[in-house]
């Protein structure tokens, strides 16, 4: 039964050049990041470019905006080829290519500008969420529909590992993204503090893992062999590699809240489903690896294989390196330390951006119907790249321990042998210029390839009319009535799928939804008053999480240096939760009422003038704009129907209310000689709420 | 892993290592190493279809033979030569090449190709299609039910496997937190929950068990199954229990993860014997060939299967005739080697019987059948020795009946234990009586030695080694003299020119003797012929050839005649005469398998004591002996049969490896008797092993395999043995709970399977 | 706790989903092949 098809391979050229602009976007955010660490006036006194905002805009770069076109690209190419059908809607395509690009420009703006729901890689605020979760349906649909129409019926593992990703992604998208819009750009999730932590991280680590991980493998199960032009080495055990890793990958999610107020039984599922992990993951890595031992007469002329063995091993490394992160006695040293960093940037440098090149390399030359343009250059690029992410993840690596270490570190008298925070920063800063190295190897290697693809494509002969293939049925017939009783499958493995993925969650999720059970019935925890929460705004939208957290572990080091460890009441009412996954500077869980004002006025405004070798930027604009006060009562009526005890006068009047507050710190500034007639400015806001840190529970 | 293999071996054996075009596979000589990969590399135009050799297919009865009606496609073909993605690739394209066929199917592993067609497909024009591209096409027959059997057993099993595996992992879910903690209420809705999930495991993944443990009490057989569900049983009732009283002590995580270990043991298992057993099938398949049968006077082909007795069929030479028969035509000259190990042919008169495995040399001949292919001593020979791999082996029947002296132990043991205690503290009694029982199961035994053998033959199988009884690999590694019978085994069948009296012979009368045997099939004439190469022969007016004695020419009115010579009673020598009266002679000599040499010093080195026994003149002997490192004292000569088998019973640990008739008696009284390749049936009837593969390189492959396979043995024996007393004492003594028995249990096994796998990587 | 009478029937929907999905790809043949599969992705269709 001989067709003549053509393939949308247009569409794969869009995704593969928006990869190529906004990778080159991601690498250059990082790259400032890292050495705004490194040197802090870097941070320009600019509010849109200071580390806070930055961070969120690099990682949400990298992970949607240059792995998230790359994988659209491979998937798009690869699917149309193993179903042997053309994707489903030409319609659809283009307007999943255009809505992602729009949703990319606008997180581009708006995350500067400082519209954050302080999520780690959900950041962005609801009309957004909304935008990606349609753009994700209209993806679904052209991907499943293509599944429908294909002409092959067995369903090749890299489909399978596709299927599991569009799924996932979008119940932990809309799981996590459930929250009520305040205002245009502003909302509050419905989970507060344990429950929005667990929700989070249970998203952030399948964010990691059927954004970054599933899609990849898919990838890797159809371009290794093909580059390799070996089939995989063992097609039985990728299938068991997919299950067990769909399997498995889902609860690991509570390895970011070891040590902390989550209850314990919860930590441990998670420690050992991570654990668990190693086994597949290691298969997968194993796999590929020894699907390519079969060519490697063509290591010497072929240089993307170089890449594949290099992605792969650093898959292998990352996901040996993650279930022992996950380890509790092992995540007491590692984690909010940079060693986390260096195991991400592993992954995402390693894994998935030698991937994402090799992958590259191997389509455009197809795509543009050409000969890539420098073999050499390629080489150039892998080794180039190889230096980046070594250097990079080492002296990271080297500046977790190290650090890791010095907090963890009490004298025999049971004191803290560096009780300066300061002490453990100022030792690391020569690993941040190393690291900050490592990424402009990285990003030279980039260049390299985009002149490298810019010479390619602009060799390729021009306007090459789009070629159709010839392909035949096989394995199912076409029945006449034009219903297949097979078709029933993807709909059923959908929504089964889905209901797997809502139940696995609900059920982790549920200690936080029955939040009441754990915390003290007789528990007197305040919630925020009203220039708190506007002070806590401020905070959320400076992204000061990215630098600290606000949760005292269970460990002695940690409650020696900052006081009792957190507890789950004293949360209950934090709309994001400000956990925070790295300490860049202290912890401010207990911070409230340590210092005066003034000292806080002094830090916000030149932090060098408390702590001479300080690497926090400065905010001088929080000195010039003013509260938005008025927002007050409609997040206060907000957070009223959530549950919090305010009384309706609260609601009512919480601009008023928190005036007064205002008016009462400002008086108590210029009584002590700072600047007076600050009272409407965001700083003493930002003060209010930092001195409530620790205040609110029963005994503060 | 296959091409990889295949690709090392070639590598070795050729001096010169070319690499396909398109795909780097090392080819001998060609660009391409399959029409696969020229077809993806060039513009592909198919050379040949000439249909021809293979219109016979199309008569309709072959069409309905190979229909298979009642599955996905209509034709299935096991289409040698497959062996890498681009033949797959060219494969499923048939389409392109063939309208008629609507769409082809390879399964790579099997060689199979399936295909739907339209009515008009043409079965010759497929197979022409194939051959031209350099692959043999077979087509399969509606195939025993034992294929569709075992696969529809496989999908059973590895749905119970799925199950098994999904139950367990939720019910691990829902313990952790336990374990961790969790507190009431939640703890209690989520050991029900654990319970809930065991359910399936219970009434689904576990009924094999159930099935073999009322076998072991039906047939009073102590089987693993038995305290495999019993220990399962009572782990289930034992957490039921508790899980209604509220007590902590539920094990259902680690009961459903123990089956669902276990399941996938014997999974595992089942799919390497499959595979062992398939490729015997694929063996029969090659096979089967078509035949020309002859009704008055027209001809059809038939395939075997349809020979009937009676029937007569007609060969053509160097056919290799599948029945025995009775000859019809005049007379025939057939290379029986394979029967006898007789290297010069036979001649057979109208009416005697041929015998399947005959080789024609003379033009073609006509058989009545008097037996069909599945009854000839052929067919026997291959099901003897199909049957045999099967039979337990001592070595099983030896850890079989260790693990049934295990089994009662252990049962005793905790029993014991358990009404010692029982008063004392009853739940803890249990508890370690259940331990013990859960984690002395004999898996690791059962598992461990049949794999073992299985692999073994199965890599035997791969080295050209066929075994027939498993047993014998335990005689293989006692060996201490071995026996070798000359022709045939040490040497060649074929035989080569050794000298001419006079020594030097001209031109003129080279060409006289190749122009007589210009049209002979006698392997003399191969042998004149292989050393006069560059010789043309003589145009001789008229030959005539009288079998068994000589030919007689006539060239410029000159009678010449080639023949045996009458003196020597050696029929290595023929004598040529010109008008009666003689003019040379000519001898020839026996050629020594190409690896007898190294073979023999590599034994010798080892220790092994090497004799030469033959039915042949001493002299004769003495020098294949000598050229052989076989001491003059060892070699016995002119023996009958008889006299073989005597001295071989006088000697312990022998091993006689033979081909012929002459050597089965031998072969019998030896402990290990081995039939070479190219052996009769008789002495197949009586080996032990047999080489598919030339030469006696396979011998030292044989030694060196069962060292291996004795090492993996004593290696998982050693292991079982030192898991399961220590294992055993510690839960006596409390240290091992249930839960963590029924853990290490399946980890052993797990162990044992892994160590016998390595062990024969 | 009424959170747990939509958790217990979904958690065991998870559990039969998961299966069905393997008991129909292990039944209509998904895994009848686990060689072949890998071996033709590596061809591309001709372009014509």
């Amino acid at each position: 039964m001989k067709e003549f098809i053509k393939y949308d391979d247009e569409i794969v050229k869009k995704f593969v050049l928006a990869t190529l602009i906004w990778g080159g976007c991601a690498f250059i955010f990082g790259l400032l990041a890292a050495l705004q660490l490194a040197y802090w006036p870097l941070n320009m006194n600019l509010e849109w470019v200071t580390f806070g905002r930055l961070r969120p805009l690099h990682t949400n770069a990298a992970i949607f905006a240059f792995a998230g076109n790359a994988i659209f690209a491979g998937i798009y190419y690869s699917t149309q080829r193993l179903l042997k059908a053309r994707l489903f809607s030409d319609g659809l395509s283009k307007i999943h290519f255009w809505g992602w690009q729009f949703i990319i420009v606008a997180a581009a703006i708006s995350l500067p500008l400082g519209y954050t729901q302080s999520k780690e890689y959900a950041e962005l605020e609801w009309p957004i969420d909304i935008a990606i979760t349609l753009i994700w349906v209209v993806f679904a649909v052209n991907f499943f529909g293509t599944i429908k129409k294909r002409r092959e019926k067995h369903l090749y593992v890299a489909i399978w590992f596709y299927i599991a990703t569009i799924i996932t992604v979008a119940v932990l998208h809309v799981v996590n993204s459930i929250e009520i819009p305040v205002a245009a750009f502003k909302s509050l999730p419905i989970y507060a503090g344990i429950q929005d932590a667990l929700v989070q991280w249970w998203y952030g680590h399948n964010a990691v893992a059927f954004f970054l991980t599933t899609p990849f493998l898919g990838l890797m199960y159809y371009f290794v062999p093909k580059a390799a032009d070996r089939p995989v080495y063992s097609y039985r055990l990728s299938i068991i590699h997919f299950w067990a890793l769909v399997f498995i990958y889902i609860w690991a999610g509570p390895h970011h809240l070891l040590y902390t107020s989550l209850p314990d039984w919860a930590q441990n599922l998670g420690m050992v489903f991570s654990i668990m992990l190693w086994a597949p993951s290691w298969g997968g890595m194993i796999n590929g690896l020894l699907t390519i031992k079969g060519a490697w007469h063509r290591l010497k002329t072929d240089p993307i294989i170089r890449f594949y063995i290099a992605a792969l091993t650093f898959y292998g490394m990352a996901t040996f390196e993650g279930p022992l992160l996950s380890i509790k006695s092992i995540s007491a040293l590692g984690h909010y330390t940079d060693w986390i960093i260096g195991h991400v940037h592993a992954g995402a440098l390693g894994w998935n951006g030698m991937l994402i090149f090799a992958m590259f390399y191997y389509l455009i030359p197809r795509l543009w119907n050409t000969k890539i343009y420098s073999e050499k250059l390629i080489h150039h690029h892998f080794w180039i790249a190889l230096t980046g992410v070594i250097l990079y993840y080492t002296s990271m690596v080297v500046a977790g321990i190290t650090q890791g270490l010095m907090w963890l570190s009490i004298t025999p008298e049971g004191q803290l042998t560096y009780p300066d925070f300061i002490e453990t920063v100022t030792k690391i800063i020569p690993l941040y210029w190393a690291r900050a190295l490592g990424g402009a190897f990285f990003i030279v290697g980039f260049a390299i390839m985009i002149y490298n693809i810019y010479k390619t494509i602009k060799n390729a002969p021009q306007a090459a009319e789009e070629k159709s293939v010839e392909v035949s049925r096989t394995g199912f017939e076409e029945q006449a009535e034009g219903h297949r009783k097979i078709e029933g499958l993807g709909l059923t493995f959908s929504i089964l799928t889905f209901l797997a993925i809502a139940a696995g969650s609900i059920i982790e999720i549920y200690p936080t939804l029955s939040l009441h059970r754990y915390i003290n019935p007789n528990d007197t925890t305040k919630p925020f008053s009203a220039l708190e929460i506007a002070g806590r705004g401020i905070y959320v939208r400076e992204g000061c999480y990215n630098c600290h957290s606000q949760q005292i572990r269970q460990i002695p080091a940690d409650v020696l240096r900052y006081g009792p460890a957190s507890t789950i009441e004293e949360s209950q009412y934090d709309r994001p939760f400000q956990w925070g996954s790295k300490r860049t500077g202290p912890d401010l869980a207990r911070i409230g009422k340590k210092y005066p004002h003034m000292w806080h006025l002094n830090h916000m405004l030149n932090p060098r003038t408390i702590a001479a070798k300080s690497i926090m930027p400065n905010y001088p604009w929080l000195f010039e704009k003013n509260t938005d006060f008025l927002a007050l009562r409609r997040e206060f009526s907000v957070m009223k129907k959530l549950g919090v005890p305010y009384d309706e006068n609260t609601v009512a009047n919480a601009d008023i209310l928190a005036q007064k507050e205002a008016k009462l710190i400002a008086d108590d500034i210029s009584a002590n000689g700072g600047p007076a007639g600050l009272e409407k400015k965001e700083i003493v806001a930002l003060i209010a709420y930092l001195q409530s840190l620790g205040q609110k529970g029963a005994n503060p | 892993m296959a091409v990889v293999l295949n690709c090392t071996s070639l590598m070795a054996n050729t001096a010169s290592i070319t690499f396909c075009l398109h795909c780097g596979i090392p080819t001998q000589g060609k660009a391409f190493c399959c029409a696969g990969c020229e077809s993806l590399a060039n513009d592909f135009s198919t050379v040949d279809t000439s249909t021809e050799k293979f219109d016979y297919l199309d008569q309709p009865n072959f069409k309905e033979m190979y229909r298979h009606l009642e599955k996905d496609f209509d034709y299935y073909l096991y289409v040698e030569g497959i062996h890498c993605s681009s033949c797959v690739h060219l494969i499923e394209k048939l389409n392109d090449y063939d309208p008629n066929i609507l769409e082809a199917r390879v399964n790579y592993p099997l060689s199979q190709l399936a295909i739907k067609t339209n009515i008009d497909f043409s079965l010759a024009r497929l197979a022409a299609l194939l051959s031209s591209w350099g692959y043999t096409p077979h087509y399969i027959c509606t195939s025993s039910n034992k294929e569709d059997f075992f696969k529809k057993e496989n999908k059973k099993s590895l749905i119970r496997l799925g199950v098994a595996g999904a139950c367990a992992g939720n019910i691990m879910l829902f313990v952790i937190p336990v374990y961790s903690g969790l507190q009431s209420p939640l703890k209690e809705i989520f050991n029900w929950l654990s319970f809930i999930l065991f359910l399936p495991v219970l009434f689904y993944a576990a009924t094999p068990f159930y099935q073999g443990a009322l076998n072991s009490l039906r047939y009073r057989v102590i089987n693993v199954d038995l305290p495999i569900t019993i220990a399962f049983l009572s782990s289930f009732i034992f957490s039921l229990v508790n899980l209604v009283r509220g007590n902590s002590m539920i094990y259902f995580d680690s009961t459903a993860s123990f089956v669902f270990l276990i399941l996938c043991a014997r999974h595992l298992l089942k799919n390497i014997q499959y595979r062992f057993d398939n490729s015997i099938q694929i063996h029969d398949i090659l096979q089967s060939d078509l035949v020309t049968k002859v009704v008055g006077g027209t001809e059809t082909k038939i395939s075997l299967s349809e020979i009937k007795l009676g029937d007569i069929l007609k060969f053509e030479r160097n056919a290799i005739i599948p029945v025995d028969g009775k000859l019809l035509s005049e007379k025939a000259s057939l290379d029986v080697a394979v029967l006898n190990g007789e290297p010069l042919p036979q001649f057979f008169e109208k009416g005697l019987l041929v015998i399947a495995g005959s080789k024609i040399l003379s033009s073609q001949i006509e058989i009545e059948v008097t037996q069909t292919p599945n009854s000839t001593y052929l067919a026997k020979m291959m099901q003897q020795l199909q049957d045999g791999t099967w039979v337990k082996t001592k070595w099983a029947n030896l850890s079989d009946k260790a693990s049934q002296y295990l089994i009662v132990i252990v049962f005793t043991a905790a029993i014991i234990y358990f009404v010692l205690n029982y008063e004392q503290n009853f739940n803890e009694a249990f508890n370690r009586s259940l331990a013990l029982i859960v984690l002395a199961c004999p898996c690791a035994l059962a598992f461990g030695t049949p794999l073992t053998l299985a692999l073994t033959l199965r890599k035997a199988k791969q080295l050209g080694i066929l075994i027939k009884d498993a047993n014998v690999l335990e005689k293989v590694l006692n060996l201490k003299n071995i026996f070798f019978d000359k022709t045939g085994t040490l040497t060649e069948l074929n035989i080569h020119l050794a000298k001419t009296s006079p020594e030097n012979l001209n031109v003129e009368i080279k060409e006289i003797i190749l122009g007589l045997e210009s049209n002979s099939y006698h392997p003399l004439a191969f042998a004149l012929r292989n050393a006069w190469q560059d010789i043309k022969p003589q145009a001789f007016t008229s030959t005539t050839e009288k079998a068994g004695v000589g030919v007689t020419g006539i060239l410029a009115n000159q009678s010449y005649t080639l023949e045996k010579s009458k003196e020597s009673n050696d029929s290595l020598c023929v004598e040529l005469y010109k008008n009666h009266e003689f003019i040379c002679a000519l001898h020839f000599e026996e050629v020594l398998r190409i690896d007898v040499g190294t073979c023999l010093s590599h034994l010798n080195a080892q220790g092994y004591a090497t004799y030469l026994l033959t039915g042949d003149h001493h002299n004769r002997a003495l020098k294949i002996a000598d050229r052989c490192q076989i001491q003059a004292s060892s070699v016995f000569s002119s023996l009958t049969p008889e006299n073989k088998k005597n001295i071989v019973s006088q000697h312990q640990n022998s091993c006689m490896i033979g081909d012929g008739v002459n050597d089965a008696l031998a072969m019998q009284q030896a402990d290990v008797g081995i039939a070479v390749q190219g052996s009769t049936f008789v002495s197949l009837k009586a080996a032990d092993i047999f080489f598919t593969r030339g030469g006696l390189k396979p011998l030292i492959d044989l030694v060196n395999l069962a060292r291996q396979s004795r090492k993996v043995l004593l290696r998982n024996l050693t292991f079982a043995f030192i898991y399961n007393a220590t294992g055993g004492v510690l839960a006596l003594m409390g240290f091992i709970d249930p839960r963590w028995a029924a853990i290490l249990m399946p980890i052993s096994s797990v162990l044992i399977i892994l160590s016998t796998l390595v062990g024969f990587r | 706790m009424n959170i747990l009478i939509i958790i217990i029937p979904i958690a065991l929907a998870l559990g039969f989903g998961f299966v069905f999905i393997f008991v129909w790809a292990t039944k209509s043949g998904q895994f009848d092949d686990l060689d072949t599969p890998s071996h033709r992705i590596l061809k591309d269709d001709e372009r014509k």
